[in-house]
């Protein structure tokens, strides 16, 4: 395991419920900053509620998720606003910060402390074109001066410019030149991943967290999906969390695997030692099999 | 619609049994159609209140009838020709939808036709009657009102059902500060959007966090509040009787027949006094702010903010994902249609020359929304087109006054049917690639 100070994401005893049921219980794994971390599990895991609790848009019942993107700590739940405590009272300072997040807090700050991500289900601007999808992407870095935009001064026009630049070069990187000027919601569907990906890039992330990137394309797609993702990450110094059902795709480009049933990681590690952990095996093939793994696994359910 | 398609490629030539059939099949669909209007036309046509009895009034409803019967006899047997269906085809085609504007194709034409509007309006208050000069104005203050509910409605995504309360405020802004404060036409127009948009504030930092329909009835609960305060609270507005509102002044020349002090307009250039000269006046400011709130709007729709709206009506959960907070982001669409319906109330405080609470209605926010689903949610010159159908044809059809909230359903009920998103098609802008990317391009082909 590497060392929590090189980590740039830290999940520890992270609970989830809905109602009475237990989706997460008690996750704790590192993503080590660098790395491409592959989260997988049979369907219904919890891998999405993870990414969730994560970005944000679920308020995790319990736990500590804390984020080490742009030089600053960010811890998850305090940014989502936290509810007041009697101690406030007289830390006027924490106080302060609480009500700023309990008035503008949310998962969009999540994204602005560096982490971004993409959907399961793709949720693109349909009825933007693609180079609108990345202009919206990158809003918090333009000038957004009402008075400039509406005079078209020299400076807002500089920032549209930039803008513009940088959503033509993601195009660029991930192989959509010829579609910027399209109809997001009309790009085919390996198409419409990798728009959402780019979209994604375009906020500035560190950590960039893929749900089922490869879901739904062809061989040749995930191959290049795969070789994209490496380059992110050697060329670009992104850290890359990703839930993947894949496995050749897993095995390839992952340094660390970390493996979700019934809301409990049962293994976590480099893809040799996943490939060969008993538990995972049962987990994924059944106890019945005849891979000479041990009935202890209801104990995880 | 109850036409069968079975037959839509069938050659024309027909057997006689075939043609039977058809014709059969159309008395049948003229003669249930009949029925339902006999229902919908039978208490309003049919039965007039007398005191306390009522009469018959059979020869009217007869005759309505027989025009709805045999106007759908013929419909049903033409649209089974094969040009019929020709034409119900175009009709239904669906694709609608949005276009993006060629990268080539630039819109070159489109300043002629800005300009010929522009002279055109100019020309409008020197050459039309007083009364087409009030008609046109109310149909401006309608393009504003239609124009700042686009922002929240057709860019945002929020369905506002009490849009009214803003030109209420704008409205009443100018009406209670001229009584109370002194002032003036001209410094309560920015302070009426101001305070517009303040109160749009207020209202939506609470309910903007509230998705789709809770906003709906919060908002139109908003509008009835308005509404009741304004009548009810009656030592400061009125109640009922309303308050007078001043005309508007050109450089402290007042439009007035006899002034307390200083000179009126016409007397200080030596003209005779006419009514009209203030609605010119206001025809001329309003025609100007119109162009303005146009031009604004077309800088937002190219604007970071304008993209965010959009973007949020599109999908909420994308736009926090990418780091936008969405209650700012809806607060500045409701703060910024606030205000443009604030002044749009102004503008109709200062052409009425009096306000009271029966302006301030839900049917006033109906027709505004109708406005805006009608020009096609999001389209600027929708909206402009929809606006003046919507608030000048009721003046040319004048006789038909009775039934125009009976044709504004209908009207609606056609629209869905065959242009659900809009009279006016969107287009959404290209962006030319840089020179680097174009290169790449060219290599990939
Ligand atoms: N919003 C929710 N409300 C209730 N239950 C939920 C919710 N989101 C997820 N769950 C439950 O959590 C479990 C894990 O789901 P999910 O994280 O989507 O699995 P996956 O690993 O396939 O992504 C499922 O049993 C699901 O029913
Ligand atoms: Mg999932």
């Amino acid at each position: 395991m590497t060392s929590s100070s090189d980590a740039i994401l830290t999940i520890k005893g992270l609970n989830m419920q809905f109602g009475g049921i237990k989706a997460l219980e008690n996750i704790d794994f590192q993503v080590p900053r660098g790395s491409i971390t592959a989260l997988i599990g049979p369907n219904g895991a919890g891998k999405t509620t993870v990414f969730n609790c994560l970005t944000g848009f679920y308020r995790a019942t319990s736990g500590k998720i804390e984020l080490n993107a742009h030089k600053t700590k960010t811890s998850v739940t305090s940014v989502l606003g936290e509810s007041f405590k009697a101690s406030d009272l007289w830390q006027p300072v924490r106080f302060g910060r609480r009500l700023y997040y309990k008035l503008f807090g949310g998962s969009h700050q999540v994204n602005r402390a560096g982490l971004a991500r993409t959907f399961q289900n793709i949720r693109l601007f349909k009825e933007m074109t693609a180079l609108e999808n990345l202009l919206v992407a990158q809003h918090m870095q333009l000038n957004r001066s009402f008075l400039a935009g509406i005079i078209n001064t020299r400076s807002f026009q500089k920032s549209e410019e930039n803008a513009l630049n940088k959503a033509w070069y993601w195009l660029e990187q991930l192989d959509l030149i010829n579609e910027g000027n399209q109809l997001a919601g009309q790009l085919p569907y390996g198409k419409q991943r990798r728009l959402e990906i780019a979209r994604a890039l375009c906020t500035n992330p560190e950590l960039l967290c893929l749900d089922e990137p490869a879901a739904g394309l062809n061989p040749q797609e995930t191959a290049e999906l795969a070789k994209t993702l490496n380059t992110l990450r050697s060329e670009h110094k992104l850290t890359i969390l990703l839930i993947e059902h894949d496995m050749g795709m897993v095995m390839k480009i992952s340094s660390q695997i970390v493996v979700l049933d019934h809301g409990l990681v049962i293994a976590r590690g480099s893809p040799d030692q996943i490939k060969n952990d008993p538990a995972v095996i049962s987990a994924y093939l059944g106890t019945e099999e005849e891979t000479g793994v041990p009935e202890h696994e209801p104990a995880l359910a | 619609m109850a036409i069968d398609y079975q037959y839509s490629n069938k050659p024309d030539s027909l057997s006689s049994n075939e043609l039977l059939f058809r014709i059969r099949k159309s008395l049948l669909d003229a003669f249930i159609t009949t029925l339902l209007a006999l229902a919908v036309f039978g208490p309003i046509v049919g039965l007039e209140l007398d005191g306390y009895d009522f009469q018959l009034q059979l020869k009217s409803l007869v005759s309505i009838l027989g025009v709805i019967f045999t106007g759908r006899l013929v419909a049903s047997l033409f649209f089974q020709t094969s040009q019929g269906e020709k034409l119900l085809e175009k009709f239904s085609r669906k694709d609608t939808s949005i276009r993006v504007q060629p990268l080539n194709q630039k819109a070159a034409n489109g300043y002629w036709i800005i300009a010929l509007f522009m002279l055109a309006g100019l020309m409008v208050p020197f050459l039309a009657s007083k009364y087409w000069i009030t008609v046109i104005i109310l149909g401006m203050i309608y393009v504003l009102l239609g124009l700042g509910l686009n922002i929240v409605v057709g860019l945002a995504g929020l369905l506002d059902l009490g849009f009214v309360a803003f030109y209420a405020i704008g409205a009443y802004g100018l009406a209670l500060g001229h009584e109370y404060l002194g002032l003036g036409f001209w410094s309560m127009l920015p302070l009426a959007a101001l305070l517009a948009a303040l109160s749009g504030a207020l209202l939506g930092f609470p309910v903007l966090r509230m998705h789709g329909d809770y906003l709906a009835i919060v908002t139109l609960g908003f509008g009835e509040i308005i509404r009741l305060v304004l009548n009810n609270w009656t030592q400061f507005t009125g109640g009922p009787n309303g308050v007078s509102a001043p005309a508007p002044t050109l450089f402290g020349l007042e439009f007035k027949r006899r002034v307390k002090e200083g000179t009126p307009f016409h007397e200080y250039f030596g003209l005779s006094y006419d009514s009209a000269y203030k609605f010119i006046f206001i025809y001329l400011i309003l025609f100007a702010l119109v162009w303005a709130v146009l031009y604004i709007n077309h800088r937002l729709t190219k604007m970071p903010v304008g993209r965010a709206w959009e973007a949020l009506r599109e999908d909420e959960i994308a736009c926090r994902s990418l780091g936008l907070n969405h209650v700012l982001v809806k607060l500045s669409a409701f703060m910024t249609g606030a205000a443009v319906g604030g002044i749009a109330g102004v503008f109709f405080a200062t052409y009425q020359g009096f306000v009271n609470p029966t302006s301030f209605t839900f049917f006033e926010s109906a027709l505004i929304l109708a406005i805006v689903v009608l020009g096609g949610l999001g389209s600027t010159k929708g909206v402009v087109i929809a606006a003046f159908v919507l608030t000048v044809m009721p003046e040319v059809l004048r006789d038909f006054s009775e039934y125009r909230i009976l044709m504004f359903g209908l009207l609606m009920v056609l629209m869905m049917i065959w242009r659900p998103r809009g009279l006016v098609r969107m287009t959404r802008s290209s962006f030319q690639p840089p020179q680097t990317v174009r290169q790449a391009m060219e290599g990939v082909r």
